[in-house]
């Protein structure tokens, strides 16, 4: 329970920032609905969803080190109950962005865009892999950079370049896909769209799996340290 | 019955450590811990409250140890930092949010009732508060549940005298009920003259006087006289010589008032005047 109260309070430190959030999805929204002129470009949109998330979710971090720290710190809790606080806002986060890019589809096949069935399934692997690379973030901050001031332009880098990188990978492969099953080379993916599914599934899991891992790493690692 | 037991507690840096400190407090007292800047005394209080870890030792709060059982160890615990620890951001409905959420034992009629007594503002981020409704702010969020143990670090500095007043008496009402104990560090030692039952003096990182505060007033004399009238006998045994050019200031154990004679002119001295010069000889 002391885990979700902790969940809260990074929602209420981050409150401002996330303001901001309905935006991002606006934009996603503009670009899913352009999936008219390609099935794919729903599929970037939701990258662009994720990548999106994954800035937005480490954003506690900016305000849990230095003098905020005290106040996280004093609570009767033990390093456990705080690092799977952060963990749960995260997963939240992410999962909460994971309802928009379902909202998208869903908005999207409402006004006409059509929805091929394989997009579920490489969708939930975008979410998983989003899932992936904010453990990843957190893994790093937790280890590394948590309440080092001095290290905030790689920070600052740690945030935002996977999932920039992951929003740019997914535009070029969707254009790329795109092209070559026009051209035939590639089969009709919604012939796919089972495996594609099963492997969303699947990577949903594996992911989930991962977060606990790697909360339960960092909750361990941290515990021995001052100030966490 | 003792409500803080302190025990060979030890803590290494690079350039600093804090060696086998050990005390007690009894139930329904405060303990004064004074010291120069880098003494050592923010890093005790954190050692007490869990914010830092130990190299060596152990603490228990009412006889339970940080290691036993983490969450009811520092639910036992109000602190008072010199720097405001709430973030910037967070108004004072965040706050009261938050604490209603982790101490079950948190009143919202007491905390709303300090909010308004002290006239603490309701709408701005505390990053707009003056420093001392900051204080004022972490005061009422301890004050508004159960606890057993306050600590204090530099809590009272930068307020002015009014307020300062009104901090004692919470600190000594807080203790009243003899349950309650309060650990403080601080540089305005007149603080201490007030309120302290216990002094404990840390300089550079090792335990230098821990008695009750009225024996420890007992035991020195302040001393004053010409420096050129001081025997060798008296010289070896004052601490911290202050000499100017009236003469010379130094404390004496109270045991060793025989060496003086009819030279000098002795007297009480304050917690202030034995800190001074026990900082002055290190």
């Amino acid at each position: 329970m002391r885990a979700l109260y902790y969940t809260k309070i990074d929602y209420m430190l981050t409150r401002k920032q996330l303001r901001i959030v309905p935006i991002f999805f606006l934009l996603a929204l503009l670009m899913g609905k352009s999936a008219s002129v390609g099935e794919m470009t729903l599929l970037v949109a939701c990258s662009y969803v994720i990548f999106i998330a994954s800035i937005f979710s480490s954003a506690p971090f900016s305000y849990s080190g230095g003098r905020n720290r005290g106040f996280l710190l004093m609570f009767p809790a033990t390093v456990k109950d705080r690092v799977t606080g952060r963990f749960l806002f995260g997963l939240s986060f992410v999962g909460l962005l994971g309802l928009c890019s379902a909202a998208i589809f869903g908005i999207c096949g409402m006004i006409g865009v059509e929805i091929p069935l394989w997009t579920i399934g490489a969708g939930l692997c975008e979410l998983a892999i989003g899932i992936v690379l904010v453990v990843l973030q957190y893994l790093f901050f937790y280890l590394f950079g948590e309440g080092k001031d001095n290290w905030q332009y790689l920070n600052n880098l740690v945030r935002t370049v996977p999932g920039m990188t992951m929003f740019f990978a997914t535009s070029y492969l969707a254009g790329d896909v795109q092209d070559e099953v026009a051209a035939g080379t590639l089969p009709d993916l919604e012939t796919v769209a089972g495996m594609m599914m099963r492997a969303g599934v699947l990577s949903m899991a594996a992911a989930l799996l991962l977060t606990v891992i790697a909360a339960a790493v960092c909750a361990k690692v941290i515990s021995r340290r001052d100030y966490a | 019955m003792e409500l803080l037991e302190v025990k060979h507690l030890s803590k290494q840096y690079k350039n600093f450590s804090l060696q086998d400190i050990s005390f007690t407090l009894p139930k329904g007292y405060i303990m004064g811990y004074v010291g120069a800047n880098g003494s050592g005394k923010t890093t005790t209080l954190n050692l007490i409250t869990g914010i830092q870890k130990a190299n060596g030792g152990e603490v228990f709060i009412d006889g339970l140890s940080r290691e036993e059982d983490e969450r009811a160890y520092k639910g036992k615990i109000g602190f008072v930092g010199d720097d405001c620890y709430f973030p910037g951001d967070f108004k004072i409905k965040h706050i009261r949010r938050a604490l209603q959420d982790f101490y079950p034992t948190f009143s919202r009629e007491k905390f709303d009732g300090f909010i308004r007594d002290w006239k603490l503002p309701e709408n701005k981020p505390t990053k707009d508060f003056s420093r001392g409704m900051k204080v004022l702010l972490m005061f009422a969020s301890v004050f508004a549940r159960e606890t057993k143990l306050l600590v204090l670090d530099e809590a009272t500095n930068g307020l002015d005298p009014v307020m300062r007043a009104d901090v004692v008496k919470l600190l000594q009402s807080y203790v009243m009920d003899g349950e309650r104990s309060v650990i403080f560090s601080t540089h305005i030692l007149s603080d201490l003259e007030q309120i302290a039952d216990y002094i404990y003096f840390i300089h550079d990182g090792r335990t230098v006087l821990y008695e009750a505060k009225d024996e420890l007033i007992e035991s020195f004399l302040l001393v004053k006289g010409e420096t050129a009238k001081i025997p060798p006998t008296l010289k070896k045994e004052l601490i911290g010589v202050d000499e100017n050019a009236y003469g010379f200031e130094a404390i004496l154990p109270s045991d060793k008032a025989e060496l003086l004679g009819n030279a000098f002119l002795y007297e009480k001295p304050t917690i202030d005047q034995i800190v001074i010069h026990y900082i002055k000889s290190a």
